[in-house]
């Protein structure tokens, strides 16, 4: 049967062509210009296909959609939209609204018929699969069920969904059955399909209604997601897990597409979270663009990286180098590492990064230290050579090529027999193998070697098998010594004692035989330099004539040359000898055996002139120093009348003045200040001049006038000349008023830091004793008490003065404390404005009680000094002690008068306060006034704080505060307040 | 039975030295002085007469008020006395100026760290 198609279209030309062209093709058309007929139509019978034009009277197209959707909401009638409009938001309202397919008008035929029948095939095809599904319902494994809307009621069911509701209890049954019933109501009255997952038992489906509106039932496919669910839950989980994972992994990881669009990158690669989500699906030229980063070195090496591992097929490493903003440097390993499908395509590319900023730094000090080896090993004095299992020479150092006078090439990768008498080499083959057979021990003998030039030497060589990574073998180090000459005077020594002793006796520089560091005998040459005799140093440490700073490297040196073997020891250190003189001694040791016994041979070089005369050099370094220095003077010319005859660069310099305005002036009028020479007795400058030159050859210190009227300070050295025109004078000047001004500095310095030294010591002195004293106390009074007897009267009172003690250190540590905190707070102490008038009036409230006690009249003398510029915290503490003061300390004998007197001075201004009360007796005071815990009156009750405390805040401020005072007369405090420039 | 004077301001310190001294049952405290000034005073007004028996000890406290040690040991250096007590620093400093300071004074027969013990207490005596 042919499809049917619904045509609506008001051109009715246009209406005709299509009509007729459908027909032909053998379709059953029934085509309508009236829109409203048209749907009329749709309601009654079924259509295939609608073809339906956008612009028409009444309706337009997408009108007409909408009510067919109405109409028919789950239909998938194909819906064709014809238009002369060719435009895209018509196009797009109307596959919006569900149109399968959009015709620009005029359109072909061809275009036409293709259009119907695409649609028609998709059509088909899921008509047929859906028919596929009902045609066998019993084979299902699903459960499937048929609901009837009229009836209420399940009419069909297939084996699947029987066999699992007989599994359900009548109750569970019925819960399922109300629910399934309630959704296929909904379905059918909604006329759509419905899914639901519905929980059946332990299993979940996920539950199709597909309403069939005319056949008036609707089908229930059920569909056993259990697995589904849970395997998607599962994935869910793991995809997390891996996704935190990745995200916190403490290294770079970035993911790629194989064209290096990034899939996924973690926050350690990037920190910004905008540009994570950003970047996702770029590339990196992507982010150049839209980053434009200053250096793009590190991504271009990424991006030829990436390439390279994408060809290759393989990972691909490179390393990054960051210099970070603290200086430091960070290097990352990255590595791509490429990702295969099953069909061997690649699947991605995974980006890793690694600090290894650690490795490679450990790697370069490897670098370092291996050359430091290699310098250590050039630089041996003695012999050294590595050498190998056969015998052949890997390395030499610098001594062996000089001593041995064979140049490098001639000894390197050649047997090393070369450089023994042939007699030998069996003998040195045979040591080389046992070296490698037993190389846990460290060997030692003795040989003869050949020099290039035939010379024979006698060695003594201690050997050490080592691993050599470099080699990648086991090598054998040999340490080479010269021991000729050592050799040669052993042999004497050891030929006869008696021969042995006189040959010490006699030798010609100072010798001492040493058992580890006892002297055991010395020669006269030691005797002489040192005036020591054999008796005196019997069992006496070669230490004790040594001075201390020396003792480390001479112990050093003698433990390392007894462990090591090492026969020869060179130290240089200073002595004491007897007469207390010291002397640079060069200790030459060596070692030798004696009957199984080991001695040292020590040899004393006097290098004590040396030394000096390298001290004097250095002096003299200096000195010439100086001199040269001295060309940096002014220098001046000038004749017996005192006017100047020559003026040089620096002389200009110094004083403003050219050559030009210098010359013929009279030197004492131009240099020397006024006010001297007035104050002269002569008052001629010219006097003072010649007095000056009177005494040529010396240096004098005055001070001179520049041009600008600025005050120096000078150096001045007069020579005199002979010329033919009769006397000259050549003056050289020095600008000293820097170095007058460092050492007035340095003066203060050492002055300020006297007095601080003095405070401390004198601070420690009082509180030592101040917490001492009680502690004292606590000890002496516990051995007196009775524990047999506890109740006992005597008991009682120790426990009384026990508390006593306790609360004198608690108070003293008290004070100590507020004293550190008074300290710390001078820190940061500001100076601001204070009012004097408001502080006296503030310090008048705080002694209230005493004020009206006392009634004191205070007389205020300011002289037009209100305010002054100081620390308010210690200009009050200054008013309130000392007012304070008068007012504890006032006589019973008269009414006590306090004056309190502010003076401007040049540099300062002065605080005094005077009272008329009881003084004190100065020679009793002393200087203990200002210190801590000092009492001068018995019956008055104080501690002895604060006027130790007023000091110290003044001082700290460059204040001072002094005092004087008479019995039964008064006080008179002064403060002294520097003016601040 | 020796006649002591204890002069020290500090009266836990006094109340010790007096219990040492009467456990010894060879000294009688004469009396105690609480600052070098009270001392001289004492000394003036008690035992300035010709025919008065004088003081045989007197223990010194250093840092002490009004007069401390040292200034007593001048005042009492310069007093016209029949004869004059030996005198033993008690003092809780161990600073060695001090120590070095007390050898200056021939009138000081020794310097005594607190706290006093028994044992010097009785050689004294004895001696």
């Amino acid at each position: 049967m042919g499809m049917r198609i619904l045509l609506i279209e008001d051109d009715l030309v246009l209406q005709d062509s299509i009509f007729e062209l459908l027909n032909q093709y053998g379709f059953v058309v029934e085509a309508f210009a009236n829109s409203k007929h048209a749907l009329k139509r749709f309601k009654e019978i079924d259509f295939d296909i609608i073809l339906c034009d956008y612009k028409m009277p009444e309706m337009d197209g997408h009108q007409v959609l909408k009510k067919i959707k109405e109409i028919s909401p789950k239909g998938h009638i194909p819906f064709i939209m014809l238009s002369a409009y060719a435009d895209s938001k018509i196009f797009r309202e109307a596959m919006n609204l569900g149109a399968n397919d959009f015709l620009n008008k005029p359109f072909k035929s061809d275009d036409l018929i293709k259009a119907i029948n695409k649609e028609l095939e998709k059509t088909k095809f899921w008509r047929l699969k859906v028919e596929g599904y009902a045609d066998f319902p019993t084979e299902n494994p699903n459960p499937i069920v048929r609901y009837y809307y009229e009836q209420k009621e399940l009419d069909y069911s297939n084996p699947a969904y029987n066999s699992k509701l007989k599994c359900l209890a009548t109750e569970e049954k019925n819960e399922f059955l109300s629910e399934l019933y309630a959704c296929a109501n909904r379905a059918f009255e909604s006329k759509s399909n419905l899914r639901k997952n519905i929980l059946m038992q332990t299993d979940l489906y996920s539950v199709t209604f597909s309403p069939q509106i005319k056949k008036g039932y609707v089908n229930i496919y059920f569909n056993d997601i259990t697995l589904v669910k849970s395997k998607e839950e599962e994935l869910k989980n793991q995809q997390l897990f891996y996704k935190e994972l990745l995200d916190h992994i403490p290294t770079d990881v970035a993911v790629f597409t194989p064209d290096m669009r990034y899939i996924y990158i973690n926050p350690k690669a990037v920190k910004s979270p905008e540009i994570r989500e950003w970047i996702i699906g770029k590339t990196d030229y992507d982010y150049i663009d839209y980053r434009k980063p200053k250096n793009t070195d590190s991504i271009y090496r990424r991006i030829e990286a990436f390439n390279t591992a994408k060809e290759n097929g393989e990972n691909t490493n490179w390393i990054d180098h960051y210099k970070l903003s603290d200086g430091t440097n960070q290097h990352i390993m990255r590595r791509f590492h490429p990702v295969y499908d099953e069909e061997n395509k690649l699947n991605f590319m995974i980006g890793y990064g690694v600090e290894v900023t650690l490795m490679i730094e450990a790697e370069e000090k490897l670098k370092k230290s291996r050359q430091r080896y290699k310098n250590l090993f050039d630089s041996n004095p003695q012999m050294v050579f590595i050498i190998n299992r056969k015998g052949i020479v890997y390395e030499i150092n610098k001594a062996a090529v000089d001593q041995l006078g064979y140049p490098e090439e001639e000894l390197v990768d050649q047997t090393v027999l070369k450089v023994f008498p042939a007699l030998h080499h069996p003998a040195v083959l045979g040591t080389i193998e046992k070296c490698f057979s037993e190389p846990e021990i460290e060997h030692s003998w003795e040989l003869v070697k050949h020099k290039k030039d035939g010379t024979i030497i006698d060695v003594f060589e201690v050997a050490r098998t080592i691993y050599l990574q470099d080699f990648e073998e086991e090598v054998l180090l040999i340490v080479c010594t010269d021991i000729t000459e050592n050799k040669t005077n052993l042999k004497l020594l050891n030929e006869s004692s008696d021969f042995n002793k006189m040959l010490l006796k006699e030798m010609p520089v100072p010798v001492a035989i040493l058992k580890f560091d006892k002297f055991i005998e010395v020669n006269g040459t030691f005797n002489d330099l040192l005036g020591f005799t054999t008796k005196d140093l019997e069992d006496t440490s070669l230490l004790n004539l040594v001075l201390e700073p020396f003792h480390c490297s001479l112990i050093e040196k003698m433990q390392e040359r007894y462990a090591c073997d090492i026969r020869v020891m060179e130290c240089e250190v200073e002595m004491v000898a007897k007469n207390g003189r010291n002397l640079n001694i060069l200790l030459n040791g060596t070692l030798y055996e004696h009957n199984g016994e080991k001695f040292t041979l020590v040899i004393f070089n006097n290098i004590t002139e040396i030394r000096q005369a390298q001290l004097r050099e250095r002096a003299a370094d200096h000195r010439s120093d100086l001199i040269l220095n001295g060309t940096l003077d002014a220098v001046i010319q000038f004749d017996t009348k005192g006017l100047i005859v020559d003026w040089n660069h620096q002389a200009e310099k110094l004083f403003g003045y050219t050559l030009k305005e210098a010359i013929n002036q009279d030197l004492g009028k131009l240099i020397i200040p006024e006010k001297y020479t007035a104050l002269s007795e002569i008052g001629s400058a010219n006097y003072i001049l010649q007095s000056i030159t009177k005494i040529t050859n010396r240096l004098i210190d005055f001070n001179a006038i520049t041009k600008s009227g600025n005050i120096i300070d000078v150096e001045i050295y007069i020579i005199e000349i002979e010329v033919a025109e009769g006397k000259l004078f050549t003056a050289f000047i020095r600008n000293i008023t820097d170095r007058k001004e460092a050492e007035k500095q340095a003066k203060l310095f050492v002055s300020e830091l006297t007095r601080q030294n003095e405070e401390l010591r004198r601070f420690a002195y009082i509180t030592s004793h101040d917490l001492r004293a009680p502690v004292i106390n606590l000890v002496a009074l516990l051995e007196h008490y009775d524990e047999s007897n506890p109740q006992s009267e005597l008991n009682a009172e120790l426990l009384s003065l026990f508390k006593q003690s306790t609360e004198r250190i608690s108070n003293t540590l008290n004070d100590l404390i507020e004293i550190t905190k008074v300290k710390e707070r001078l820190k940061i102490e500001k100076f601001q404005t204070c009012n004097v008038v408001d502080i006296i009036n503030d310090t008048k409230v705080e002694n209230a009680e005493m004020m009206l006690k006392v009634n004191p009249k205070i007389k205020l003398q300011l002289n037009g000094i209100d305010t002054i510029n100081f620390s308010l915290t210690v200009l009050r503490s200054v008013f309130n002690n000392l007012i304070s003061n008068a007012l504890k300390f006032n006589s019973p004998d008269r009414p006590l008068v306090i004056q309190i007197f502010v003076e401007r001075t040049k540099k300062s201004i002065l605080i005094s306060v005077k009272d008329n009360g009881l003084g004190m007796d100065m020679a009793k005071t002393e200087n203990r006034l200002f210190s801590l815990y000092q009492k001068f009156h018995n019956s008055i009750d104080g501690k002895g704080f604060g006027l130790y405390l007023l000091k110290l805040q003044l001082e700290a401020l460059n204040a001072t505060l002094d005092y004087s005072s008479v019995v039964d007369t008064g006080s008179e405090f002064t403060v002294t307040i520097p003016i601040l420039n | 039975m020796k006649k002591v004077l204890i002069i020290d301001d500090d009266p836990v310190s006094n109340f010790v030295t007096k219990l040492i001294l009467k456990g010894s049952n060879k000294a009688d405290v004469i009396n105690e002085c609480f600052d070098g000034q009270e001392g001289i005073d004492f000394i003036k007004k008690h035992y300035s007469q010709p025919d008065v028996e004088n003081i045989d000890f007197i223990l010194l406290d250093l840092n002490m008020p009004i007069l401390d040690g040292w200034q007593f040991l001048e005042e009492y250096n310069k007093m016209d006395l029949h004869s004059k007590a030996k005198i033993y620093i008690l003092s809780s400093s161990n600073y060695d100026e001090d120590i070095a300071k007390s050898k200056e004074y021939p009138i000081v027969k020794d310097y005594l760290v607190k706290p006093l013990r028994k044992d010097t207490i009785n050689e004294i005596l004895e001696n």
